[in-house]
């Protein structure tokens, strides 16, 4: 009916099924024969010598790496991923003087190479002190570009959609932790939406419209973190 | 003279205000640098012009007149109607119709240079190490890694640079003239930053002035404090990668250095392009600086040669003691500065491709018009520096250096004859120096009018010496002492004849 081989296998799986169940047969009727022979008195084990070197101990924090190698980005791949997690066309994130695309003004700033007209084949080893304004440039027109179309049209937000003029205790959350799941893909801790929902008030004091400077500078601080630069 | 030069008084004052302004609201600036004495001495300048593809000097102050050789046909000589003597120094003028095989002409002027400048201009012979174009224009700023392998912008922003907020700026890229040094330990601030396009580059000085509608300048701030206090110091990612030194220097770049830069205004001070029907300045809250009109006037064509606008922005970085070193190269592609049908037409050649390099193919034409373009170049920035106070009735160009380096030489010979031919490279040359920190109105050295080739000098007296060369180190050292930066401990060569007396 079976082949060869299969057959064997059978054969050898029940004869092994059999010998556990004699075996668990078999236990189960020792509790009657422990009673009748008592077990020799067990002489406790000695107590381990301590470790001269017992390793770091296992905590929840976090441990640094030792190495700590960390790569730059770079302004395309920052500008896409600027694009795609705030829904906006990749020409849309930031245009300089409003013609010029943000990224390419500033490529060379942003580990981009140009060998042709400026002979630079390597992205540069260490970056320029311009790359990290240029990133707060990009980063701020595409925040600011994503607020002003939720707030515009709010039937077809895609961040922001407060019910009042000053977003709720909720709707504050809401936002921060959507912003720390697009921008960075994870989770908010409770101490980051504390603080992104604390930073309202600060910006409240200080702005006539807070609802939409608090959107977008959220958005900055987040868009800007080292997690959202360095991979 | 102006008045309206960043003094250090008056930029001490800017970063005080500013201070007062973050102190106020509840933040720190506290700009390390700007704690590191200025020189006691006040600033010098060093303006690094990178001739790339070789400067021969035999084109250029130490051409020869076909009748002062044996081997006129023979060498690289001059017909002598194209030759001026103007003191120690030769110029020449000459117009062609065609720039090596390319059928677009120019017209070279060296003399009108050469002329209002000589009493500032020095020409040391050397002879190089290498005929290699990356390797010979790193050594031409390091002296052959003279001194730790430094460069001589690094050295100047080291000795000068300490209370500016960009000290070192490489307004060109992509050459060994804008390499990093290899002395690793020099201050941060040392060492270049890059400049991709001098007309733009103004708007990477301000994290949010010139975009539409920015927030305020004080909340834009608190944004910046509660990432850089709470948010990147409390994720996951920056605990685990704290020791990270590129995360550490951008942390650098984004705080105090960032809130420097942008308490000087710098955005502004430096924008020069106009405002125009295509780029409209004012409508995002900018506005071009006060000396726009005349840089323009000075480099008229900074919209389309990349030299010039180098040039204009490396003025702009001096003046506002922004820099005390700059780098500029000509491009390696060609410029053509005519007008519609007359884009290949007479005097258009500006930049044949390849700048000094294209005498490959045609030496004659190419050597005169990349000299003529340098002495534009050089008398532009001149004119600007000398018209702007440094202070107690010096202008900026008193403290000024120019130093036109160069690859390499180039070849002597030549068909016999030849009104056009290719050379290659040469280990011998000599350099031009525009100073009146250095012992101008001189050459130290000479030129074989025979053969070509230079010869050395005594570097105390700076009398020829024939068969002596004079290393890239002896050089080095002697722009930097000429600069005033101490070089106590370098084990440099002493070379008082390079210095003004």
């Amino acid at each position: 009916m079976f082949p060869d081989h299969i057959t064997r296998s059978l054969l050898t799986r029940s004869i092994l099924t059999l010998c556990a169940a004699l075996a668990v047969a078999l236990t189960g009727c020792d509790d009657s024969k422990s009673e009748a022979t008592p077990e020799p008195p067990v002489t406790p084990e000695p107590e381990p010598e301590p470790d001269p070197d017992p390793g770091p101990e296992l905590t929840n924090e976090l441990v640094p790496s030792r190495k700590a190698r960390v790569k730059f980005k770079g302004g395309e791949r920052f500008a896409r991923d600027l694009a795609a997690s705030l829904e906006l066309g990749r020409d849309a994130i930031c245009k300089e003087l409003g013609q010029f695309d943000c990224i390419q003004v500033h490529a060379i700033a942003l580990g981009g190479v140009e060998p042709y007209e400026l002979g630079i084949d390597e992205p540069l080893a260490t970056a320029p002190i311009s790359a990290a304004i240029a990133v707060e440039r990009v980063a701020l027109s595409a925040c600011s570009a994503r607020i002003d179309q939720d707030l515009a049209d709010p039937a077809s937000a895609v961040l922001v959609s407060f019910t009042g003029a000053e977003p709720t205790q909720g709707e504050r959350e809401a936002l921060a932790a959507d912003l720390f799941d697009r921008l960075l893909r994870r989770d908010a801790t409770l101490d980051e939406i504390a603080a992104l929902t604390a930073f309202y008030d600060e910006v409240a004091a200080d702005s006539d419209q807070p609802a939409r400077d608090w959107a977008r500078l959220s958005c900055l601080s987040v868009a800007t973190m080292l997690e959202a630069l360095f991979y | 003279m102006k008045s309206t030069r960043l003094s250090r008084r008056s930029f001490l004052r800017t970063l005080g205000a500013a201070g007062a302004v973050t102190a106020a609201g509840g933040l720190s600036m506290r700009p390390a640098r700007a704690q590191l004495p200025p020189s006691a001495d006040g600033h010098r300048f060093l303006i690094v012009i990178g001739g790339g593809g070789g400067a021969s000097i035999v084109d250029g102050p130490l051409a020869i007149a076909a009748s002062e050789s044996a081997n006129a046909g023979a060498i690289n000589t001059f017909p002598d109607q194209l030759v001026s003597r103007i003191g120690p120094f030769s110029a020449v003028d000459m117009r062609r119709n065609e720039t090596a095989a390319i059928p677009v002409g120019f017209t070279a002027n060296q003399s009108g240079f050469v002329q209002r400048h000589q009493s500032d201009m020095m020409v040391t012979t050397w002879t190089r190490t290498s005929v290699n174009h990356a390797i010979g224009q790193r050594r031409a700023v390091t002296g052959n890694e003279a001194w730790l392998g430094r460069t001589l912008q690094e050295c100047v922003a080291l000795q000068y640079g300490a209370d500016l907020p960009l000290p070192n700026v490489h307004l060109s890229t992509g050459t060994g003239y804008t390499d990093r040094g290899t002395d690793g330990s020099l201050p941060n601030y040392c060492y270049g930053e890059v400049v991709a396009d001098p007309k733009l580059w103004p708007l990477a000085l301000d994290g949010s002035k010139g975009l539409a509608d920015p927030p305020k300048a004080s909340l834009l701030q608190k944004a910046r404090m509660l990432r850089d206090r709470t948010l990147d110091p409390g994720s996951k990612f920056g605990q685990v990668f704290a020791d990270s030194q590129r995360l550490a220097h951008w942390q650098a770049i984004r705080g105090e250095r960032r809130e420097h830069i942008e308490a000087l205004n710098l955005i502004d001070k430096l924008m020069f392009i106009p405002e125009s029907g295509d780029v409209r300045l004012s409508e995002y809250g900018l506005t071009p600086t006060p000396e726009a009109a005349r840089l323009r006037e000075v480099f008229p064509h900074y919209d389309r040669d990349p030299l010039e606008s180098q040039a204009a922005l490396a003025y702009l970085l001096l003046k506002h003691r922004v820099s005390c070193t700059v780098t500029l190269t000509p491009p390696g592609s060609v410029v053509l500065l005519g007008e519609g049908r007359n884009a290949l037409g007479d005097d258009t050649m500006t930049n044949p491709p390849l700048a000094f390099d294209f005498s490959h193919q045609g030496h004659r034409s190419t050597q005169s018009l990349m000299w003529h373009r340098m002495y534009v170049i050089m008398g532009g920035l001149i004119k600007l520096l000398s018209e702007e106070e440094y202070g107690d009735g010096q202008s900026l160009w008193d403290r000024t250096m120019i130093y036109l380096a160069s690859d390499f030489g180039r070849e002597r010979k030549r068909p016999n004859g030849a009104d056009e031919w290719g050379t290659s490279h040469d280990l011998n040359n000599g350099v031009l120096v525009v100073s009146p920190l250095v012992n101008g109105g001189n050459v130290l050295g000479g030129v074989d009018p025979d053969t070509g080739m230079t010869y050395g000098f005594d570097p105390r007296t700076g009398e020829p010496e024939r068969g002596r060369h004079t290393a890239e180190a002896e050089v080095f050292g002697g722009l930097l002492q000429a600069l005033k930066v101490d070089t106590s401990g370098s084990g440099l060569p002493d070379m008082p004849s390079m210095r003004r007396g």
